[in-house]
């Protein structure tokens, strides 16, 4: 069985111009959305990376993670990520993480430390001064607040004066605020949060078997904090420049850049079309990323390979024709490639869920990016640099000669 | 019959049969009497339960063997014989696995059990794990800095009060001087205040507005006759010390569970709480992980105080009734130094030794020690160090038993920390003498090796404790000046195997750092995985369906030359993921993406060679040729190729930390088995199919 006959060679290049400045506003508009510059459309970063609410609940009979999936999605919550807690003595118990948290304004918070006594110069009249508090901290997902006294704290009037504020809801109950530490009078005041909603949204779905209460609801941090991001960028940048020294010692000088920019376009291309997509950006986009890079990077030397055979094979003739005969010739083996890694990542789409299915698309969408960037931004890159290189030279002659370790045709 | 034994015999006799052979044939003796040699070693190794050498020698042995058989050529014949010989290996390493994942219907002998240790564990996504909530003692954290303030307020009063210049540590005796003019007070609660009191006889107007602005990170009381301050910690810079040690305690328990493997834990915090969430079901494993993550690893050395006879005194002075259960007081020479003539000056001091009643735990005994003692007037500056104590229970095999706590009688000062720590290093102890036991090597910072040395060389003939997490582990005499910035702590268990981990676990927790505060566990849960059974048990649907799908395209495409192509992808797989289990490495959702891309890029190259085999066939080469051609052309690009993948890999396994790490293993690892099963594998088949075609065959490549 054979797809293409490797005699017919096509003009890629007769179009590259088109595509230059489509690659070129790909990875501009890509930038733009990471760094949030585009109006409209934010960056959504999943709780990996920003933390979120997690929510502990027990149900009173059987049920499974797909059924609490879908009814905090209706409640309104994107991607909620459902971990069922292996106890035997309630076996139908889960931790339920969404990135949604209810922020406080500034305004609201500055209210709260009044409310608290912590704003410095308050009449003694209204803050007597062993009711003022030492430290007041928000957390971050506005959920809770934590305040130190100097002495043991009038929690009745903590409730009172907190009552006033709009907007800031207690959670009801009569264990709050409370005393969570008697040593240095550190108390705890719950809000109304996004964990409730949630809970209210699970019986609303789920009608009587979803609980009352959350048995706890609280904002967590990210999983990935700084130090994965600049762990990635410093690997990133690193690789780049190993990459680029491999292809200059191994092809030619005017070959490294070119592999370079197309991994880097791979990448940040990816990243904005899932932003643009409206996909959430979590630890499982970062290793999909990470496969387009590696992917990137092997598609590209391989179709160098051809062109480094091919500038000793037709001596004589153009950078430009050279690029079109090597991409020609590697046309059945590139799409033979993509079409059996397609292959392998449609089962996925057929049956897949949420993180799969997402995981998957991401994986197409970068070795579509992979393949192309090979055509239109590696080699094209290249051709230029030959031009411009050439230029300086001066050079009678049209051709350079073979690329460092170019195989000897046999 | 036992399998160690059937194993012996049965190599025994292929060692035999290989001897015969090669006396047999005198074209062969060479090899044949060489694989029988490593066969019989496999044999020896077999009998004195070597299971990994036995396995090696074995293959190495058959190896050997086959690669004297008369067929194509030498060099085919290694190629396949290694093949063959890693895909043995491959599966002895993935038995456990494959039992494992066919619910026991491949059988796992007892014997492999018990000697194959590898296990693929499944990541935190794909399986769950365990979910640890510790609580960080933030209060611990302020009380260290609380007494770091009390250490620079002593110091600088003394030099106010000219008992002391310069910045080094005022001696003793200034101290004693300074406690004449100026009391100071670090109470343990509340943790974060310092009391002075000025003496009558001193003029109070000496803590001058200078003194009280180098302390501006406190806040003060000061009564009418400005005789008592008392200084508090301002809540701005407490504050920030509980949330430094909060994010500093997860750092390093970050690095400590890296350091245990490429588990992939995930850690994030909440307020005060860290959350550990490890994959894996093996309680063993969590053990492990519990205690490596809530040791504090806190190093300090102090100078023992033998002068003072401190428990001799309570000793003379207590009531029998007053005294805990199981208390005893004994007696020990020690050394105090040496006089100015360089003589060595001896004495005996008394300490305490409470022992473990029958229905008490170690921690128990210790907590009732430390009670009893917290009643006891301790003087000032000086504080009580427990060690455990052993007792022999079997003269012969010289066994010991954790039998109960000691005393020791310390200065409070630490004069080395664990921050001057460099590095640590776990060593078989060979001075002259010892048992053969273990002990942990530790190389000090440059600061931290000076003060080790002046340390050594002020106190030599006295004893100085060696404590970790308020524990004393040893109390060594100091016999020389020690210079170049080496220490050792020698383990308390006399059992070598305890020994041997008690090291492993020492060193591990010294190299990550001490937290900054004590963490305590509060919640513990088991959790499956975050991705949904419903979800992995679609995605394993679908990873088959994908790869059958793929090798069936292959099969299509290529016929008898995809045949081959599929055989190396799915060897490649199989080598990959063995590779990975020896690793001890959890497949996650990153994993499984590196595994994605490797296996992509396994595909890859066979189609390379696949078309280009088919290009030198279409220019009229004969299959011989157009196969030696093909792979020849191809291996650059696939070389390549794999290279400047491998280069991505290794940065990312060097900077990237938790995922990235797990990414970046599977992927070198899928790299180096693609290029092997690619190059290597495919050909071999390829050249038993030539040589069957004959001089007239034609090769079928669809």
């Amino acid at each position: 069985m054979r797809l293409f006959s490797s005699s017919k060679i096509y003009d890629f290049m007769g179009v590259k111009h088109w595509f230059f400045a489509l690659s070129f506003g790909l990875i501009a508009f890509s930038l733009a959305l990471l760094l949030g510059k585009v109006p409209g459309i934010q960056p959504k970063f999943g709780t990996d990376f920003k933390g979120g609410t997690e929510v502990e609940v027990s149900f009173s009979q059987h049920t499974t993670p797909a059924e609490i999936r879908s009814a905090v999605t209706a409640a309104g919550f994107d991607g909620p990520e459902v971990v069922p807690v292996e106890n035997s003595r309630q076996p139908n118990h889960y931790l339920i993480r969404v990135h949604e948290v209810s922020t406080l304004t500034e305004d609201q918070e500055n209210k709260v430390e009044r409310a608290l006594c912590f704003t410095p110069n308050l009449p003694e009249t209204e803050c007597p001064k062993e009711r003022r508090a030492t430290e007041v901290k928000f957390s971050p997902g506005g959920d809770k607040i934590t305040a130190r006294y100097r002495e043991a704290p009038d929690l009745a009037f903590v409730r009172e004066r907190l009552a006033s504020v709009p907007n800031v809801k207690l959670r009801p109950g009569d264990n709050n605020p409370f005393v969570q530490n008697a040593r240095d009078h550190k108390v705890e005041i719950q809000l109304q949060s996004r964990g409730d909603q949630l809970v209210d949204g699970l019986r609303q779905a789920l009608g009587a078997k979803a609980p009352e209460h959350a048995l706890r609801s609280e904002w967590i941090g990210p999983r990935a904090g700084a130090q994965l991001r600049d762990s990635a960028i410093k690997s990133l940048s690193i690789t780049l420049i190993f990459i680029m020294l491999y292809v200059a010692f191994r092809f030619d000088l005017r070959f490294a850049p070119g592999g370079v920019v197309a991994l880097f376009h791979d990448a940040i291309g990816m990243v904005g079309i899932w932003i643009l997509l409206g996909k959430e950006i979590n630890l499982t986009t970062v290793a999909a990323a990470l496969m387009i890079v590696g992917y990137s990077v092997n598609d590209t030397v391989v179709i160098y390979d051809r062109v480094r055979e091919n500038l000793s094979k037709l001596r004589g003739a153009s950078f430009r024709h050279l690029i079109n005969v090597s991409t020609s010739e590697m046309l059945g083996r590139t799409l033979l490639t993509n079409a059996t890694v397609q292959i392998s990542l449609l089962a996925f789409f057929v049956w897949g869920t949420g993180t799969l299915k997402d995981f998957a698309l991401s994986l197409t969408i970068g070795m579509v990016l992979g393949t192309y960037s090979t055509i239109y931004v590696a080699l094209p890159l290249t051709e230029w640099l030959d031009r411009v290189v050439l230029q300086r030279v001066g050079a009678g002659n049209k051709r350079t000669g073979p690329g460092k370790g170019a195989p000897n045709p046999a | 019959m036992k399998p160690e034994l059937v194993l012996t015999i049965v190599l025994g006799l292929t060692a035999a049969l290989f001897f015969l052979i090669g006396t047999a044939q005198r074209s062969r003796r060479v090899s044949m009497v060489f694989a029988g040699l490593l066969v019989g070693g496999a044999a020896a190794a077999a009998h004195f339960d070597a299971f990994w050498p036995m396995v090696l020698l074995g293959l190495l042995g058959l190896l050997t063997a086959f690669s004297s058989i008369d067929f194509i050529d030498i060099s085919w014949r290694l190629r396949a014989g290694i093949t063959a010989m890693l895909c043995v290996l491959g599966f002895v390493v993935m038995w456990p696995t494959l039992s494992k994942a066919s619910d026991g219907k491949l059988p796992l002998p007892a014997y492999v059990r018990d000697r194959v240790n590898f296990q693929l564990v499944s990541g935190l996504d794909l399986r769950g794990g365990l979910r640890l909530v510790y609580t960080v003692d933030v209060d611990e954290a302020i009380k260290d800095k609380r007494d770091a303030y009390y250490e620079d307020m002593r110091r600088e009063l003394a030099k106010i009060f000219g008992f002391h210049q310069g910045d080094e540590a005022p001696s003793e005796q200034a101290y004693e001087k300074l406690r004449e003019k100026v009391t100071l007070e670090a109470p343990r609660r509340p943790a974060n205040v310092i009391k002075v009191t000025v003496l009558p006889n001193t003029d109070p107007g000496k803590l001058d507005q200078r003194f009280l602005d180098r302390f501006a990170e406190m806040s003060f009381n000061r009564s009418e006759d400005r005789r008592n301050y008392e200084f508090q910690i301002r809540t701005a810079v407490e504050t920030s010390i509980r949330e430094r040690a909060v994010s500093q305690a997860r750092e390093i328990i970050h690095r400590r569970v890296d350091e245990l493997g490429l588990r992939e834990a995930a850690i994030s915090t909440r307020d005060e709480d860290i959350i550990v969430e490890v994959p894996g079901e093996d309680e063993k494993g969590f053990a492990t992980i519990r205690e490596i993550i809530s040791q504090t690893a806190r190093l300090e050395f102090k100078l023992l105080d033998d002068e003072t006879d401190f428990f001799g005194e309570v000793q003379s002075t207590a009531k029998e009734e007053a005294l805990p259960e199981g208390l005893e007081f004994r007696q020990e020479a020690v050394s105090l130094g040496v006089d100015e003539a360089g003589d060595v000056r001896s004495g005996r001091t008394t300490f305490a030794v409470l022992n473990k009643l029958p229905d008490e735990t170690m921690q128990q005994t210790l907590q009732r020690f430390r009670e009893w003692v917290a009643t006891l007037p301790v003087p000032p500056d000086r504080e009580v160090g427990f060690e455990v104590e052993y007792t022999l229970v079997d003269e012969v095999t010289a066994k010991q038993v954790e039998s109960g706590y000691r005393t020791y009688l310390l200065k409070s000062r630490a004069e080395i920390t664990g921050d001057m720590i460099r590095d640590a290093a776990a060593q078989p102890d060979q001075s002259q003498g010892s048992m053969g036991g273990w002990h942990v090597a530790l190389t000090f910072t440059d600061q931290g090796g000076r003060v080790f040395e002046r340390i050594t060389g002020a106190n030599i003939k006295r004893r100085f404790a060696i404590i970790l997490d308020n524990k004393v582990e040893s109390a060594p005499v100091i016999q020389t000046r020690i210079p170049g910035g080496h220490a050792t702590i020698t383990l308390g268990s006399a059992d070598p195997e305890a020994q041997i981990r008690d090291a492993r676990k020492l060193e591990l927790v010294l190299r990550s750092g001490a937290l900054p505060a004590p963490i305590s566990p509060t919640n513990e849960q088991r959790i499956g995985p975050t991705l949904g059974r419903d979800a992995i048990d679609l995605a394993i649907q679908g990873a088959l369906g994908g790869s059958i799908l793929v090798l069936l395209f292959m099969l299509i495409y290529y016929q008898r030359a995809g045949l081959i192509a599929d055989v190396a992808v799915v060897m490649n797989l199989f080598l990959q993921l063995s590779i990975l289990a020896m690793f001890g490495a959890a497949m996650t959702l990153p994993g499984i993406a590196g595994l994605a891309l490797t296996i992509g890029m396994s595909v890859d190259s066979n189609v390379l060679i696949n078309e280009r085999i088919r290009e030198e066939l279409a220019s009229g080469k004969s299959p011989r040729a157009a196969i030696e051609i093909g792979y020849r052309r191809a291996f650059s690009a696939i070389v390549d190729g794999h290279f400047t993948t491998v280069i991505a890999g290794v940065v990312l396994a060097q900077y990237g930390s938790g995922p990235l790490k797990g990414f970046a293993v599977t992927l070198i690892v899928g790299v180096c088995c693609s290029v092997f099963t690619g190059v290597t594998v495919s050909r071999v088949m390829f050249d038993l199919w030539v040589r069957f075609l004959g001089r007239q065959g034609r090769l079928d490549m669809g």
